[in-house]
């Protein structure tokens, strides 16, 4: 019951601009789920909602069930990576972790872990306004993975990564979702979704244009990235 | 709250910030007031604790950084995410704060002092009333200040910004009253936080200010309470 993000007719303005018109969508258990679509399709606030960041103006965003506000302990509960440049620049990548474990009551231990996990650990005593933007990718996904959490949530987690993090990331993706967990993932990258989606929902202005499995999506339309650039088509307007 | 504690407490002691906050705010305070006491005055212990006047800009920068800093760098989004309770995260950085000035303002105001005391002539006994309420008025007053720069730094969420806010609400008074006349002089100096907090470190002629030791801090107290009741409120209703 944990592993799930449901979302439910979420509608948000920021003033005349209509960020989110309705949207709606499940990312359920044991499966990659993709969220794509044109810039200003509403992506990246649907996440901050998802995250109590934003406020919407109406409609539900639920993790396991309940507000994320009203989580304790969230990381233990959902991990993201929206912002790979939310860091201190003047604070080390280790003790930028050690300060979300202290958050969330985890030990010091776990911090040594998702460094080793994300291969951070050699450079995890430097200054983090001195990391490539690679290295905050890795960093993030650490922050995400440090509560254990069973629903992750990543925003374009393959920008930055050179073609060996690529690889990794996609690894990582797909044993986080065999492993039970509920991951979602937003991407401009199709062919990258192509293989590790087993979902995925097309967003366009704001609302879901289309929600199906990948392979059905593959069937239908030869490819995700064909299925994408049909189904998108006109919604990609910037407001 | 205690998590959201552990964890600011944390985020303290990681960054250089605090690091050169503190002992600058240490420096300034001390200079100045041994400076102030070598020079003649009618009033030897509010000179005595004239490193204050320069201090609480120190401290009130800081006070708007701690929190509005982290909208600079984006910090706030992992603070927010980690922390979704924003009023706790607030009280935590209070907390933080305060723990901080203590530690350098007690120190710096208690040498403050002692210099006064050693190089001012006819400087009251250490132990008489007076000194004591100056003393200890003096590390309220900066504690206050800097909960005022941490409700500025709420409500604008720029360190830039609030820093230029809070520097204009304590020089502002400074610079305006010789320019006005003296009745309006006499209210800008008993409603504005710097110049009505510091006569709590006031010893002579008390009937003579504009306005008392006691009612003076309680006009800072109140600007700070208000302030960051405001901020407070921006925090929990805006989004990040």
């Amino acid at each position: 019951m944990d592993a799930i993000i449901e979302v439910s007719e979420l509608h948000k303005r920021f003033g005349p601009a209509v960020a989110l018109d309705g949207m709606t969508f499940t990312a359920g258990p044991g499966q990659v789920t993709g969220f794509v679509g044109p810039n200003g399709a509403g992506k990246s606030t649907t996440m901050r909602v998802i995250l109590g960041l934003d406020r919407p103006d109406s409609g539900t965003a639920l993790v396991g069930g309940s507000r994320y506000q009203d989580l304790r302990k969230p990381l233990t509960r959902l991990g993201a990576l929206i912002d790979p440049g939310a860091l201190q620049p003047g604070r080390s990548g280790r003790n930028h972790l050690l300060w979300l474990a202290h958050s969330q009551g985890l030990p010091p231990k776990r911090v040594d872990e998702v460094l080793e996990m994300t291969g951070m650990r050699p450079v995890a005593r430097r200054r983090a306004g001195g990391y490539s933007l690679g290295m905050r990718q890795r960093l993030g996904i650490a922050a995400a993975m440090l509560g254990d959490p069973p629903v992750l949530m990543l925003d374009e987690p393959f920008n930055g990564l050179d073609p060996e993090g690529i690889v990794w990331m996609r690894g990582l993706l797909r044993s986080l979702a065999a492993e039970g967990r509920a991951v979602l993932v937003s991407s401009h990258l199709m062919s990258e979704l192509q293989d590790v989606a087993g979902h995925v929902v097309f967003a366009g202005a704001g609302k879901v244009v289309e929600a199906a499995s990948t392979v059905a999506m593959t069937e239908r339309y030869g490819s995700l990235e064909s299925a994408y650039l049909t189904l998108t088509r006109g919604t990609g307007v910037l407001r | 709250m205690r998590a959201a504690l552990r964890a600011e407490w944390t985020k303290l002691r990681t960054v250089p910030d605090a690091a050169v906050a503190l002992p600058l705010i240490a420096l300034l305070t001390v200079a100045v007031s041994v400076a102030a006491s070598t020079a003649s005055s009618a009033d030897v212990v509010r000179s005595s604790l004239m490193g204050v006047e320069l201090g609480q800009a120190a401290v009130a920068v800081w006070g708007v950084q701690i929190l509005a800093g982290e909208y600079g760098s984006g910090l706030i989004t992992a603070t927010f995410t980690a922390l979704p309770r924003r009023l706790g995260v607030l009280a935590a950085k209070a907390v933080c704060l305060l723990a901080g000035i203590l530690a350098v303002g007690v120190p710096s105001i208690v040498i403050s002092v002692l210099a006064g005391h050693r190089l001012a002539s006819a400087y009251p006994a250490l132990s008489s009333g007076a000194v004591l309420r100056a003393g200890f008025g003096a590390v309220a007053y900066l504690c206050l200040i800097g909960l005022v720069g941490l409700g500025i730094g709420a409500l604008v969420r720029s360190a830039v910004a609030g820093a230029g806010v809070v520097l204009g609400l304590q020089l502002a008074p400074t610079v305006m009253m010789p320019l006005l006349d003296p009745h309006w002089a006499r209210w800008v100096y008993r409603l504005s936080p710097s110049t009505a907090g510091q006569a709590i470190q006031s010893t002579v002629d008390l009937k003579g200010l504009p306005i008392g030791p006691w009612p003076g801090l309680g006009v800072a107290a109140a600007w700070a309470f208000v302030l960051l009741t405001l901020g407070a409120f921006t925090l929990r209703t805006r989004d990040v």
